[in-house]
């Protein structure tokens, strides 16, 4: 072989093995972007590194890290995770960042085929894990796209002979793909479904996401009012409310120090509905709800029948059993807008609800005293209220000035007279419980868009709202919301249109940015609704429609797993079924097990020498062997390239090839 | 009896024991042959030589830049008396036909020569006169880089089943050469060792010898390797794999086996491959066994 050729082949071989790690490397990396906010910083940083160093040796043709040196590293990279996350290693963020951190260090040791599907088998639950993280259209996207890469690498990694183009491998994983979303659908349709969602993990904490809060302090809401994020979508299945009528309650806030509204100390639940007197005028609808980490569930006012796992508690909040929320949540729930609750008022609650602290706002609890005398009824109190709220000039601003934290109530009413629909609601439940009046605020959203492009209206953070509750001897809790004599509009149509959030032009470019929003809003609504929320009754409902009784599920699992062991068996024994490939395989596996060990004492056969050469060879290097070594390879040559029958030869193969010990001190010296 | 034949041709052509044995594989598998090297190196002695052993007719053919094509199949002449023309056979009509520098002719009279290797018969004034059988042909050729060569295009080198190398002997070998008798006198005294019919009959046994699917799997792997692999501008065609089958084939025969083993195979391989593969590599430097070889390292023994 001449220098020429030799160098060729070197140097084809360097290059097919560092494009097949490129491969691999982009797809991992790939799959690992989605995970990288929520890792240390060190781990892409060395796992980059790592890559880098892996295809410079590969390149180069340098010797891999011994086996101690890998030891050692995957030890540091374990004890690394451990301290990052302060010893626990179960979770999300530790369990992703322990697989990244092994999956570079496998790097080091990836060189045979069989490493390289191993890596990119594991690099699998990249795209799953990352799929816990978030469940949004489009990063289902991304993840395809990051499955097809790794399909890729998969691909090139198999192959023998040069990588293949770009363009020819992505489109054959592509076709790959296509080709098993058939199975992955019905997978997905039929597959038994445990009750809830399983694959929610526990979140740390609530950060990042906005919402409601379980208190309210002024100020509280006017910030949320500038988030664009979406809190739940509804589907209204008749004539939707009028706007003054959309009120989404959330929680009651009934304890009071002067400054910060909380809720009850003492929560009991609500056995029944009866107290809640219907008109009659109910409207049935289905709420999409954005994960918002806590527990509470969104009804319009007042709910009359609410989803099973959820509880109705005496202030009528609705809290869901099952826990927080922390992935979309679809559920179906009925209210009557017109409704009144008619719960006798006991002298316990009626002590919370008129509850103020001492000190604070002794000038609110003095117009609170001149205007109670001037009225002969509860009723006729809030009108005062209301009525001086709209004479004395208070201004409906997200950005009020500060008030005193000691009196905050007072300094509204009487020094600044600017604020959020909080400052409103607050102020007026302070008055009426100067009064003696049982007042109490609730908070949750107010109004919704329509989107016409799903026929669903989208509430978002901005709408968020809060009101105040009155107890009235003869009509029980009635709604007052004090915004709506300051600022009408705001209730009628819409944060938006009152304040002009951002001041936003309305011309043609916005315009069109706001359909394009209002499609996409549409489509990841039917996701979530019809994708991420298909649970086990939705299953048992499309079983129904396919016309199956509704299946015992220890029952329909058995008989699923039966079925696909079946079809497994099946194409197994129809693969195996071709040209006695067992014999076959039995005679390569007993020669390869001879060749392995003559390898073992130094005498090594290239992949293309030919066993009649390679037993020259060995004879050679061993002549004491040279029977054995001789015996063997005939019976192989007569198995595998001659006509012998493999009944009567194959078990004289076995026999000789168990026999067969050689050692190194058959070997001749050199 | 073959290895009679060869240990009589050893002793002519000294020291090119692997050269004889494709030679005479050539034959058994009823392919033609090409041999290039440098004038003197012992071309024509061993086509002679390979004709007395077989026992069979022999022409040599010189081809040079003003040969016709009728100066190779022959030419119809008239007759006085019959009163009509007359084919005399040209050198063509012969058993073994050494046709010597064969790209020293101009391409008219090479693909006479071509056609007749590949239809077995040659066709003049209409009239067609099958070749005697066997027929074989070696054709020589000189390093294409010689001034005043006309060198064979590939779809001509394709019909050769093999091109080997013979190669200056090695020091041993030439002093034997240098003290020993005259090839020529040697060449005189050489008895038959096969006669056609014997040689008939081995062709037949051919196709017989026995080929099971690993061995096919590894020519099959051979010859898609050779259309993948970059390093080759074209790869090996269908008529190439039939070939390289054959020569096994006819490999396993001389050596005495009833089946083909991947020796077999990588043996005849460079001298099957070679001249119908070019290397991508600047110049073409590469000799033929650098082709083969590079193949057959490239590809595994399954």
């Amino acid at each position: 072989m001449s220098a020429t050729a030799a160098l060729s082949t070197v140097k084809e071989q360097r290059i097919a093995e560092v494009t097949k790690l490129a491969w691999l490397i982009i797809a991992l990396i790939a799959a690992l972007l989605p995970h990288l906010p929520y890792l240390p910083v060190w781990i892409p940083l060395t796992g980059f590194a790592i890559a880098a160093w892996r295809l410079h040796a590969a390149w180069r043709g340098n010797a891999l890290p011994s086996r101690v040196a890998r030891l050692l590293l995957a030890l540091a990279g374990f004890g690394g995770v451990f301290m990052a996350f302060r010893g626990q290693l179960s979770g999300l963020n530790p369990g992703t960042s322990l697989l990244a951190v092994m999956l570079f260090l496998k790097l080091l040791e990836t060189s045979r085929q069989r490493d390289y599907m191993m890596l990119l088998m594991f690099a699998m639950f990249l795209p799953l894990a990352a799929f816990l993280r978030t469940q949004s259209g489009w990063s289902f996207i991304y993840l395809l796209l990051s499955v097809i890469l790794l399909f890729a690498a998969m691909l090139q990694a198999g192959r023998d002979g040069p990588p293949l183009p770009a363009r020819a491998v992505l489109g054959q994983s592509g076709r790959l793909l296509l080709q098993a979303a058939p199975l992955a659908i019905v997978l997905f349709v039929l597959f038994p479904r445990l009750p809830g969602a399983f694959w929610t993990l526990p979140r740390q904490g609530s950060t990042g996401i906005s919402g409601l809060s379980e208190e309210m302090r002024p100020g509280d809401l006017s910030k949320l009012v500038l988030s664009e994020e979406t809190a739940f979508r509804v589907r209204f299945e008749s004539d939707p409310p009028a706007p003054q009528f959309r009120y989404w309650r959330a929680l009651v806030l009934e304890e009071f120090d002067g400054r910060t509204w909380r809720q009850a100390k003492r929560q009991s639940w609500r056995a029944q509905t009866g107290a809640i007197e219907k008109t009659g005028a109910e409207v049935d609808y289905e709420i999409v709800l954005e994960p918002h980490g806590r527990d509470w569930l969104f009804v319009l006012d007042l709910p009359t029948a609410w989803p099973r796992d959820a509880v109705l508690f005496r202030q009528l909040h609705l809290r869901r059993a099952s826990g927080p929320v922390n992935s979309n949540l679809v559920y179906r729930a009925s209210s009557d807008v017109r409704a009144r609750e008619s719960l006798p008022l006991t002298n316990q609650i009626r002590q919370l609800n008129t509850h103020l602290p001492g000190q604070a706002n002794p000038r609110s609890a003095a117009l609170a005293q001149r205007i109670s005398a001037g009225v002969d009824s509860d009723s006729a109190f809030v009108e005062a209220v209301l009525g001086f709220f709209g004479d004395q000039e208070f201004v409906y601003t997200l950005d009020p000035a500060a008030v005193d934290p000691r009196n905050p109530v007072d300094d509204f009413l009487f020094e600044t007279r600017e604020g959020f629909c909080e400052y409103y609601a607050s102020a007026l439940a302070t008055l009426a419980r100067a009064a003696g009046i049982p007042a109490r605020i609730v908070t949750g959203y107010q109004g919704g868009e329509l989107n016409p492009v799903g026929d669903y209206y989208m509430v978002r953070q901005a709408d968020a709202h809060a009101w105040t509750e009155i107890w009235l001897a003869d009509r029980g809790w009635v709604r007052i919301d004090p915004t709506a004599a300051v600022a009408p509009g705001r209730i009628r149509s819409g944060i938006e249109e009152t304040l002009d959030i951002g001041g936003r032009e309305r011309n043609s470019d916005w315009q069109i940015l706001r359909r394009l929003r209002l499609y996409w809003d549409a489509a990841n609504t039917n996701w979530n609704r019809w994708v991420i929320n298909y649970g086990q009754p939705q299953q048992f409902a499309v079983l129904d429609w396919l016309g199956f009784a509704r299946p015992d599920s220890t029952a329909y699992i058995i008989a699923l797993l039966a079925g696909a062991l079946g079809a497994v068996a099946f194409l197994a024994l129809w693969l195996r079924r071709s040209d006695r490939p067992r014999d076959r395989d039995a005679v390569a596996a007993l020669y390869s097990q001879f060749c392995e060990r003559l390898r073992r004492i130094g005498i090594q056969r290239p992949p293309s020498e030919g066993p009649i050469d390679f037993a020259a060879r060995a004879i050679r290097a061993c002549p004491d062997l040279s029977a054995q070594i001789r015996d063997i390879t005939d019976c192989y040559v007569a198995l595998r390239y001659g006509t012998a029958d493999p009944a009567r030869l194959l078990p004289q193969l076995r026999s000789r090839v168990r026999r067969f010990r050689p050692t190194s001190r058959h070997r001749r010296e050199a | 009896m073959i290895s009679n034949a060869i240990s009589r041709l050893n002793d002519i052509v000294v020291g090119k024991e692997m050269e004889i044995r494709l030679c005479l594989t050539c034959l058994v598998a009823r392919g033609h042959l090409l041999i290039e090297d440098q004038p003197g190196v012992g071309k024509t002695t061993l086509a002679h030589a390979l004709a007395r052993v077989l026992g069979l007719t022999y022409q040599r053919i010189q081809f040079t830049s003003d040969l016709l094509p009728a100066d190779v199949i022959g030419v119809s002449v008239f007759d006085r008396a019959t009163g009509g023309f007359r084919f005399h056979q040209g050198p063509v009509f012969s058993q073994l036909i050494l046709a010597d520098e064969v790209n020293r002719a101009n391409p008219k009279a090479q693909s006479a020569l071509l056609e007749a290797m590949e239809e077995g018969q040659v066709t003049a004034d209409g009239s067609t006169y099958p070749l005697p059988m066997p027929f074989f042909v070696i054709a020589t050729q000189n390093p294409s880089h010689q001034i005043g060569t006309f060198p064979l295009p590939e779809s001509q080198l394709d019909r050769f089943l093999m091109r080997i190398h013979l190669g200056y002997p090695d020091a041993a070998v030439e002093r034997e050469l240098l003290t020993g008798r005259d090839r020529r006198d040697l060449l005189q005294e050489l008895e038959p060792e096969l006669d056609p019919v014997m040689l008939a009959d081995l062709q037949k046994r051919v196709p017989a010898i026995h080929v099971s699917p690993a061995l096919l799997d590894y020519l099959q792997a051979l010859i898609a390797y050779s259309r993948d692999a970059p390093a080759f501008e074209t790869g090996l065609s269908p008529r190439a794999a039939i070939g390289l089958l054959r020569a096994a084939q006819a490999w396993a025969l001389l050596d005495g086996r009833k089946s083909v083993v991947p020796e077999d195979v990588q043996a005849v391989l460079a001298a099957v491959a070679a001249h119908r593969l070019r290397s991508v590599a600047e110049g073409g430097g590469e000799t033929g066994s650098d082709i083969g070889e590079y193949l057959r390292q490239a590809v595994p023994v399954p």
